[in-house]
């Protein structure tokens, strides 16, 4: 049994990025903009596979207090050789430079993100 | 006076070379519909500075020439403008040409003083020089009568207001007053006058020989001297007085400008508001955004669960199908044990052959085969089951639909926003010609010179009647001393008697000639008044001293309130009076005639138009007079419609739409 | 109104008539004069045309009387 980390983060790039982001006021806390970028990456199989250093910048148990995230990298990911949270963190990783592409546009529309996102089944 | 044709070129509105054809014979009407601000009101100037070399703004203020010339033509270097207007009287045809250009050395004006004007005149084709010059424009359209012949919809609507205001007032009495003739009379009987004191003076001179007149001599030549001083003196006052009134006259206009700028000030007030609240609006939306935003990722990542949940469902659907299947064999492994153990058929009962028995233990050997090999177990299934309940908890929201909403209004907001930005600082740009503190300034220095104005006009009024009471006892010293044998012997004393005459009958005919002319006009205009108006109880118009006309009921008693559509009827039928009661008939242009009447009086007023003169030009805007109802009525009158069409907002054109409009 | 009387032959009747009425020692040729005069140049600023013709038709008129 792999031992999962306690803490989660993001390269400092991205970690950069995401303060952008909250700072833009298109989120109210880093943490919503990072289980958002989370998602994103889940939602498009976007993975970030290198291997650079991540800063902390949460807790596991304040980002995901239920294991809901737990359980559903652990569902989608195909990478089994490391800690889940650590599948997350590369999903976050890509994540937040997407949605910071989306946003060097102007005004970001998650809108469509989000109805994208519920295509994908269907 | 008949106009037969206008062309303008880089006129106000109109950039291109334009003409338009009068009417003539019996179809004597000419209609031109333009929408406001579209270049009615600037025809009508067209006219005007053909003939005057000027056009008038509101207030029958004078436009500045640089803002005559085309903006478009000004945008690409063009500030050449050219009116000519071709005009036929009963013995001549005229050509009047009037032209702007910029002095040679300027290439880009930016005043009057920068432009040099042309005014060319052509009688039956031959040039009209110098002074002929001046004399024909007197034959044609003397400037004193304009006024009441290109006849603006601001005069008619006004008029009443005119009358009253004590600035304008005057203004048009004189006008008025032109058109009946009484200059002649009053301009004739102060030129007399000077003659008449030229004389006298050479009187007294000779006079002075004849010891018997010698204190009538010296009385009469102290007069002279002392209403010549007296003279003088009125006309320094009257020449500071006409500053004055110039000042104020450029105050307020000054101040009408700056009333633009506290109109603007307030503008920007009120848009500076409505930015705030919007700004509030963005970041409420903001923040709904924001809200929804925060659960938005269980959005995201349940579509990929549920495939993955599916996924495992089908899986274990399969293991439950094998488990049951292993049930099925474990129940059929035991019958044949059974059946071995007793070597008897538990089915049937029979005791197993050996043959028989060799079949059971093969298979038994591969039903037990089979339930080894078959990989599965409960703990499989429950596993299976365990994880999808996990992956069955996450559940999205469905927020997808709210987002688009919240961003499409906030989408909306921030184009507010940028609108709202624009426009203040387009106002701000205009602004910024104005200081508001400056319009108390303004207002105070008006008082100031308004109040100045009418002390030096008391003065005035002062000694005007001392110049008249010693004039009166000059005049008696003159008539005795003319009567005098002695001195009517001089050549002097006779020419002093002719003039003491003439200027006896001249100042006594030019209040005689009011009166008269009043009266005319009184009955012309209500003559005209009764034919278009739909009031029963309204008997006649009154006129009085200062040309305002008020409206007489059947009891005789004045009718004291009257509507804006009985304004205008009025006014209209003061320009009929004036037409046939004045000493020149001329082509009648009016503005926007129609603007406040409803439909009885404007049907009234349309039969009548035709009749009020040889010529008539009305500018109209569409909701003025209506093509289906209204021209109809002027059916067999109507020689041409012509239409100003917006080019764009600095530029319009008149086209012709229909000759000899028949329906 | 089947008027066809004009402000100048208003003006002009209303002259002619003070000039008898008041017996004045001018004629009525004068009167004509001096107001066709009048009329001609009522616009014009300068108005030495106007007082120089005056002059002369009152001079010319005063010098026949006294030729009679």
């Amino acid at each position: 049994m792999i031992q999962e980390p306690t803490t989660i983060g993001l390269s400092p790039e991205q970690h950069a990025n995401l303060r952008s982001l909250e700072s833009a006021g298109v989120f109210h806390r880093l943490i919503d903009a990072y289980r958002f970028a989370a998602g994103l990456g889940m939602a498009h199989g976007g993975f970030d596979k290198s291997n650079q250093s991540r800063s902390t910048i949460f807790n596991v148990g304040t980002v995901d207090p239920d294991r809901t995230l737990y359980e559903a990298v652990l569902a989608i990911r195909e990478n089994e050789n490391e800690p889940v949270y650590r599948s997350l963190e590369r999903y976050a990783e890509w994540g937040v430079a997407e949605l910071t592409k989306l946003h060097s546009g102007g005004e970001v529309e998650l809108g469509p993100v989000l109805k994208e996102a519920e295509s994908l089944i269907d | 006076m008949r106009l037969n044709k206008i062309t303008f070129k880089n006129f106000m509105p109109y950039r291109r070379e334009q003409s338009v054809v009068f009417s003539s014979g019996s179809r004597n009407v000419v209609v031109v519909y333009g929408d406001n601000m579209r270049g009615k009101t600037s025809f009508l100037n067209a006219i005007r500075f053909a003939f005057f070399g000027y056009a008038t703004a509101r207030h029958l203020r004078n436009i500045d020439r640089i803002n005559l010339i085309n903006d478009e033509a000004k945008a690409i270097g063009d500030w050449t403008l050219s009116v000519s207007v071709e005009v036929e009287t009963a013995s001549a045809v005229y050509e009047l040409r009037r032209e702007l250009r910029p002095l040679q050395h300027v290439a880009h004006p930016t005043s009057d003083a920068d432009l040099h004007e042309t005014f060319s005149m052509r009688k039956d084709g031959v040039p009209v020089t110098g002074k002929d010059r001046a004399f024909e424009m007197n034959q044609l359209m003397p400037e004193g009568i304009s006024r009441f012949f290109l006849f603006d919809g601001e005069l008619l609507q006004e008029y009443e207001i005119l009358v009253r205001d004590t600035e304008s007032a005057p203004k048009i009495k004189q006008a008025i007053e032109h058109v009946l003739g009484v200059p002649a009379l009053t301009k004739g009987g102060d030129e007399i006058r000077t003659l008449l004191n030229q004389a006298q003076e050479r009187q007294a001179d000779d006079l002075k020989q004849l010891r018997s007149l010698t204190s009538q001599a010296e009385q009469q030549r102290t007069l002279q001297k002392q209403i010549h001083t007296l003279r003088e003196a009125q006309a320094r006052q009257r020449a500071e007085y006409d500053k004055l009134e110039a000042r104020a006259s450029d105050l307020q206009q000054r101040l009408e400008s700056m009333s633009r700028a506290v109109d603007l000030a307030r503008q920007l007030h009120e848009m500076e508001s409505e930015l705030k609240l919007i700004n509030g609006q963005i970041t409420s939306a903001r923040v709904r955004r924001a809200d929804l935003l925060q659960d938005a990722w269980r959005d995201l990542i349940e579509p990929q669960t549920v495939l993955v949940r599916r996924g495992l469902e089908e899986e274990r659907d399969e293991h439950l199908a094998k488990v049951r299947s292993n049930a099925v064999t474990l129940s059929q492994i035991d019958t044949v044990r059974k059946s071995l153990a007793a070597s008897e058929c538990v089915t049937c009962d029979q005791t197993l052959k050996p043959s028989a028995t060799a079949r059971l233990v093969d298979r038994l050997k591969d039903l037990e085969h089979a339930l080894a090999h078959s990989q599965t177990g409960l703990d499989r299934v429950s596993q299976l089951s365990n994880q999808i309940e996990q992956l069955a908890k996450i559940r999205g929201l469905g927020l997808a639909d709210r987002v688009i909403e919240a961003e499409r209004q906030l989408r909306g907001l921030l184009v507010s926003r940028t609108s709202t930005q624009n426009k203040i600082a387009e106002v701000r740009q205009a602004l910024r010609e104005f200081e508001t503190d400056a319009v108390e300034r303004v207002r105070a220095e008006r008082e100031q010179v308004l109040t100045l104005a009418a002390s030096i006009e008391r003065e005035m009024g002062t000694r005007a009647a001392d110049i008249a009471g010693r004039t009166r006892k000059l005049d008696q010293i003159s008539r005795m001393l003319s009567r005098n044998p002695e001195a009517r012997g001089h050549r002097s004393s006779r020419l002093v008697a002719a003039y003491g005459a003439l200027d006896r009958i001249f100042t006594a005919g030019v209040d005689i000639l009011r009166d008269r002319q009043r009266q005319r006009v009184e009955d012309y205009a209500s003559s005209a008044f009764s034919q278009l108006t739909s009031e029963q109880d309204f008997k006649r118009l009154s006129i009085n001293e200062n040309y305002g006309l008020t409206i007489i009921d059947e009891k005789g008693r004045e009718v004291p309130e009257r509507s804006a559509g009985a304004e205008q009827i009025v006014a209209i039928s003061l320009i009929d009076g004036l037409n046939k009661a004045g000493r020149r008939g001329g082509p009648i242009v009016m503005d926007t005639p129609f603007g406040r009447l409803d439909w009885v009086h404007r049907k009234n007023v349309l039969s009548f138009l035709p009749e009020m003169a040889e010529q008539v030009v009305l500018l109209v805007h569409e909701g003025e007079m209506e093509r289906e109802r209204d021209l109809p009525l002027l059916k067999h009158r109507i020689s041409k419609v012509y239409r100003i069409n917006r080019i764009s907002s600095r530029e319009s054109e008149i086209v012709l739409e229909h000759e000899e409009f028949d329906s | 109104m089947p008027e066809e009387v004009t402000a100048d032959d208003i003006v002009l009747d209303i002259l002619l008539t003070l000039r008898h009425e008041h017996q004045a020692p001018i004629s009525d040729r004068l009167v004509r004069e001096i107001y066709a005069l009048q009329k001609l140049h009522q616009f014009e600023a300068e108005r030495d045309k106007v007082i120089l013709g005056t002059k002369r038709a009152v001079e010319s008129e005063v010098d026949a009387g006294d030729e009679m």
